[in-house]
């Protein structure tokens, strides 16, 4: 089965369709191995924040300190931030000591099959996609600007784009821009 | 999931030029990557497969050579690069870090040079590389892998004769940027020690990005240190941390200074201090940082010893949004010299740096030149073969500065006007060149010139600095020093009373405007300083000691003996003192007392100028 990166609504409609048929996107797991589904919004839960990372990518762990900023400032308002480690060799062992390491207290999400790699169509990690209500994408990329290319970046960032797309979506607004191009290390290799 | 490699190769072919398109067409000799195989076993390869790359014969012999001695397990590069597999994974990161030249690192222009340790790729290999990942990375046979070079652990340049660690760790937080933090390091030698060269381990390659060293042979470093009860401190390494004997000492990732010649090494001074200034990018958690540096030495003294000159200017000042700021300078040697290393420093603005060598015959050859310059590569360019600069060459930089909005790394967002100084959100502009005369004579000639211009344009800087800390004390203090070395004593009086003015209840700011005062002449107002400073602290003795001989100069010969007896009663060893006295008791008419205390100097076993003299007036007095 290959997904393509999604562009329609319709298109995450059918994916979640067969998502649903097993239960859970297919590969999704969390660290002791139990399906789980980051992509349906329990009640109460009204965005969830999908950051994709791996254990060794050094831009993804320098955003470790602004992701747990930005997850305890939204918690109160309704908003869960998942860690998605898609890289095969990032075992569960590995992940918890990464997880320990960076103090992140947050669910983990193993997705070693790239569902949802593919289903919100992020490329390198540190890559964030917020999930609305339906499973849908309402934001894909970077969490700020900080990083401009490899070896370059901002002291400090002028945008906020996973702040900014988090505030508009609570409050109703139209989302802009829905997705922004994230720099980090490149999952495509990965998929091979 | 063929379709996702294929998608990934229709944007990599749409995105490339029309050149590097045509890549894989080209004949195979063209492409000249290192350690190729047998003309025999090519050729075979060739009709078993396309002309396209493969990992193990064509990839493989680029990504060993120049990535993995440091991309390896337990190097500093953040994962390893040592097998087919994980260059697979990372292929296309590979070609777009590679491509940008953001790796390896080595921003300098083609061209310049060669440097020890250059790693830069060829445009060949870059392509090789790109069209590995347009074919979808296919490994080859894999018995054509070369093998694995061995990677030496540990010590690089053998078991060091010493080796000097930090003695508690540093904890460096999570976040945010760059972070600075000095750490003087007492060296426990003994005795008098050469030194050919040093190693430095970061103890964290993750988050230790580069390394300043410097040799303190004075407790300047050790006391700001003392003071930060953390291991380190946050500021600035004092003037009296020095390279050591014109050697630069420094690291960056994957650079090993070779040792130098026997006879070339440096003099280690026992009680001096090696001061480590470490540049850190924070990883993400907290991070322990404890670094080791290894020394090797040399059996015997050295018998040449190079000159560090710095051209450079201290007077920047660029205004807010200025997207072209050019600074200059240029210096002529007076002697010939062998260029043997070259480190450009600056900060986050600067984006061009040239650095040029104008020959006599009129011909002139660029040394050093970065496009781009990265504050976070400070690298030292140590030349694979010295630079023969005949006398009368022409050593000139020239750095452009970019302090517009447009500029990524500016700290100050929207810019602001920007001067010379130390801190990283400040701004620098050296280009450091290491020479090598010809003879020993010629050396003290380049180093008497060019002391003075170094020193010239510090005091600049100090002026800058002070321009926006006026009430810096120890910058006054600083400069005040610089301007009494330079003959400028009135300058000197000036700074050191302001530092005074700074400092009310400081007996050394008094004694220190009183030496000022008395040195430009104005010797009134130096008893005056010099009687503050000792009320200030009545066991003042060098005070004291000043005091009466400034009263002796005035021929107020009875305080003169007054303060005089005050001071070599608190410091019996004080020769000058002693000497002092004796030319106060001889003016007082008391031969006898003034014999005693030219004898008690004697005693003390001073300089043989001073000796000399002491064992004249000795002779003069005797006959009186």
């Amino acid at each position: 089965m290959v997904y393509r990166a999604l562009a329609s609504p319709a298109v995450i409609a059918s994916l979640l369709l067969q998502g649903s048929a097993s239960g859970s996107p297919r590969g999704v797991v969390d660290l002791d191995g139990r399906a789980v589904d980051p992509l349906s919004l329990p009640a109460g839960v009204r965005a969830r924040v999908l950051v994709f990372t791996t254990t060794d990518c050094p831009i993804s762990n320098r955003y470790a300190p602004e992701i747990k900023r930005l997850a305890a400032a939204y918690r109160e308002r309704g908003v869960t931030f998942w860690l998605v480690y898609p890289v095969p060799g990032d075992t569960p062992e590995k992940i918890r000591a990464h997880a320990a390491q960076f103090g992140y207290d947050l669910p983990i999400a193993r997705d070693t099959a790239f569902t949802l790699v593919k289903h919100t169509a992020v490329t390198v990690t540190p890559e964030v996609a917020v999930i609305k209500a339906g499973g849908y994408v309402a934001y894909r990329g970077r969490v700020d600007d900080r990083y401009v290319d490899f070896g370059l970046d901002r002291p400090t960032p002028t945008t906020h784009d996973l702040d900014q797309a988090l505030a508009n979506l609570l409050a109703g607004r139209p989302v802009e821009p829905i997705s922004t191009r994230a720099v980090g290390c490149m999952l495509s290799d990965l998929l091979k | 999931m063929k379709t996702a490699a294929l998608l990934l190769i229709a944007t990599l072919l749409a995105s490339a030029s029309p050149a590097e398109r045509n890549v894989r067409d080209l004949p195979r000799p063209a492409l000249a990557w290192g350690g190729s195989a047998s003309p025999a076993q090519a050729t075979n390869k060739a009709t078993l497969a396309d002309a396209s790359p493969v990992f193990s014969r064509d990839v493989a012999p680029i990504i060993f050579e120049s990535c993995t001695p440091c991309h390896r397990q337990g190097g500093p590069g953040p994962f390893p690069l040592s097998s087919y597999r994980d260059v697979r994974q990372r292929a296309t990161q590979i070609v777009q870090v590679t491509t940008r030249r953001f790796m390896p690192p080595w921003n300098v222009e083609p061209g310049i040079g060669p440097f020890q340790g250059q790693r830069p790729l060829s445009d060949a290999e870059l392509a090789l590389l790109q069209a590995w990942v347009a074919a979808d990375t296919p490994e080859g046979n894999p018995t054509d892998t070369p093998a694995l070079p061995s990677f030496a652990d540990g010590w690089l340049l053998g078991t060091p004769d010493l080796i000097v660690t930090l003695p508690e760790p540093f904890v460096l937080q999570a976040e945010p940027t760059d972070s600075f933090r000095i750490f003087a390091l007492p060296i426990p030698v003994t005795t008098r020690t050469y030194v050919r060269g040093i190693e430095f381990h970061p103890g964290n390659p993750r988050v230790v990005h580069h390394a300043n060293l410097r040799i303190d042979r004075t407790a300047a470093s050790r006391q700001r240190d003392a003071q930060d009860p953390l291991p380190g401190y946050d500021g600035l390494m004092p003037r009296s941390a020095e390279y050591p004997d014109g050697h630069f000492l420094g690291w960056t990732p994957g650079q090993v200074a070779p040792l130098v010649a026997p006879d070339l090494a440096w003099t280690l001074e026992p009680g001096s201090d090696l001061v480590v200034q470490l540049h850190m990018q924070p990883s993400g958690a907290v991070e322990s940082v404890r670094p080791s540096i290894g020394l090797y030495f040399s059996e015997r003294p050295p018998v040449r010893t190079p000159t560090i000159l710095r051209l450079g200017s201290q007077g920047i000042d660029i205004p807010p949004g200025e997207g072209r700021y050019v600074i200059q300078d240029a210096y002529t040697l007076p002697v010939d010299a062998d260029l043997l290393a070259i480190q450009p420093h600056a900060h986050y603005r600067a984006k061009e740096i040239i650095g040029t060598a104008s020959f006599p015959d009129g011909t002139s050859r660029r040394v050093m030149h970065i496009r781009d310059w990265d504050f976070r590569w400070q690298h030292v360019y140590r030349l694979v073969d010295p630079l023969a600069l005949p006398k009368g060459t022409r050593l000139s930089m020239e750095y452009t500065y970019d302090n517009s909005p447009g500029n990524i790394r500016n700290p100050e967002v929207p810019p602001t006007r920007v001067l010379w100084g130390q801190r990283s959100k400040d701004e620098m502009g050296d280009l450091w060149f290491q020479l090598l005369t010809r003879s020993e004579r010629d050396r003290e000639r380049l180093n008497g010139e060019i002391a003075a211009k170094m020193t010239a344009e510090d005091i600049i800087g100090y002026e800058t600095m002070l321009s926006v800390s006026p009430d810096d004390d120890e910058l006054h203090d600083d400069v005040a020093l610089l301007y009494l070395g330079s003959g400028r004593a009135s300058d000197a009086v000036r700074h050191f009373r302001a530092s005074a003015g700074l400092r009310p209840d400081s007996a050394a700011s008094r004694y220190n405007l009183g030496t000022a005062l008395a040195v430009s002449g104005q010797l009134d107002e130096a008893v005056v300083e010099y009687e503050r400073a000792i009320a200030l602290n009545p066991t003042y003795a060098v005070a004291l000691a000043n005091l009466g001989s400034v009263l002796l100069q005035q021929g107020r010969t009875k305080d003169a003996v007054r303060r005089l007896e005050q001071a070599v009663t608190l410091a019996p060893d004080n020769v000058e003192g002693l000497n002092s006295l004796s030319v106060a008791y001889a003016a007082e008419g008391d031969i006898e007392k003034a014999l005693s205390s030219i004898e008690r100097a004697l005693r003390l076993k001073p300089s043989p100028a001073m000796q000399q003299m002491l064992r004249q007036r000795r002779e003069q007095l005797s006959r009186r």
